[in-house]
């Protein structure tokens, strides 16, 4: 990522918390509660919701980076799941087995 | 069409041969990428299956389709697994929540220490192997929920169901889980 947008990520984060975060107005979510929706996939369901959560996301650099990091690992270990699952011998000869032990009629 | 919990109940109890060969070719892949997601592979993988499935059938009347069928299965595989390995016999919260995110988190929700950029996690033979050997200092718990979350894309209410555990334990977990990952990834790709 370019350093001037982490530059201006970094300020308008800054400036966003010292406006919205203030008691009263509460606008700005908290990383801790980004961080919570990012694991549990959860989006916020209202449009102020969404755009609390979109807007903290685009201007904390430390949310965004768990964010990115989420998104990638979660690719990553699809494909490391499926590669070791390829390299099984065919499911369909499990599903033969277990057929002969727990169908009625194959017994 | 897909079958209401009634008529799939009255299928599974007749262990009706075409149905449970739909079943099977449905689920079993699933749990095989499971196991596979623990490094569980071949007769082992398969004789763990083998279980679950005679477990599943002793105790039908357990299946109250609160949860789908392959998360219900995954949630036996894991007790299986679980049973196999002594140390981790009794699933408990392993560390207090609060405790946990006062280490992670200020008191006024910020990160006490920002996650870095993930620009050096790219898709490679290294970093596969990286994750590999990453995923090996995960508790039983925590691969157990990582995968059936990230990889399987499950759903929060169904894993709580299935593992009989909270929300709240669920979120550690999961932070937990990506926390020694992304510690142990960051120190290796840094090396």
């Amino acid at each position: 990522m370019a350093r001037s947008s982490l530059l201006f990520r970094r300020i308008w984060h800054d400036a966003y918390y010292a406006v919205s975060g203030k008691p009263g107005l509460n606008f700005a979510m908290l990383c801790r509660d980004v961080a919570e929706m990012i694991d549990l996939k959860t989006t916020p369901t209202t449009l102020v919701g969404k755009v609390r959560f979109k807007l903290h996301l685009s201007l904390c650099q430390a949310c965004w980076n768990y964010s990115e990091f989420s998104k990638r690992i979660q690719e990553l270990m699809k494909l490391l799941v499926e590669e070791k699952a390829a390299a099984q011998k065919n499911a369909e000869a499990l599903n033969q087995d277990l057929l002969k032990t727990f169908s009625k009629s194959e017994n | 069409m897909t079958p209401t919990h009634e008529e799939t109940m009255t299928l599974l109890y007749a262990r009706d041969p075409v149905f449970l060969a739909n079943v099977f070719r449905d689920v079993n892949p699933y749990l095989l990428r499971v196991m596979a997601g623990r490094r569980i592979v071949g007769p082992e993988a398969e004789e763990l299956i083998h279980q679950a499935w005679g477990t599943f059938f002793e105790n039908l009347k357990k299946f109250e389709g609160r949860s789908t069928l392959r998360t219900f299965l995954c949630g036996i595989l894991i007790n299986k697994l679980r049973e196999q390995k002594r140390s981790d016999a009794k699933l408990h919260l392993e560390e207090d929540v609060e405790m946990l995110f006062g280490r992670a988190f200020s008191p006024e929700g910020w990160w006490n220490v920002a996650p870095a950029s993930p620009d050096r996690l790219i898709e490679s033979r290294q970093t596969m192997t990286f994750i590999e050997e990453c995923l090996e200092g995960l508790s039983e718990q925590q691969r157990s929920v990582f995968i059936m979350k990230e990889v399987e894309e499950d759903e929060s209410e169904d894993i709580c169901n299935v593992l009989d555990i909270s929300v709240s334990h669920l979120r550690v977990l999961m932070f937990r889980a990506k926390e020694k990952l992304r510690q142990c990834l960051e120190g290796k790709l840094s090396v």
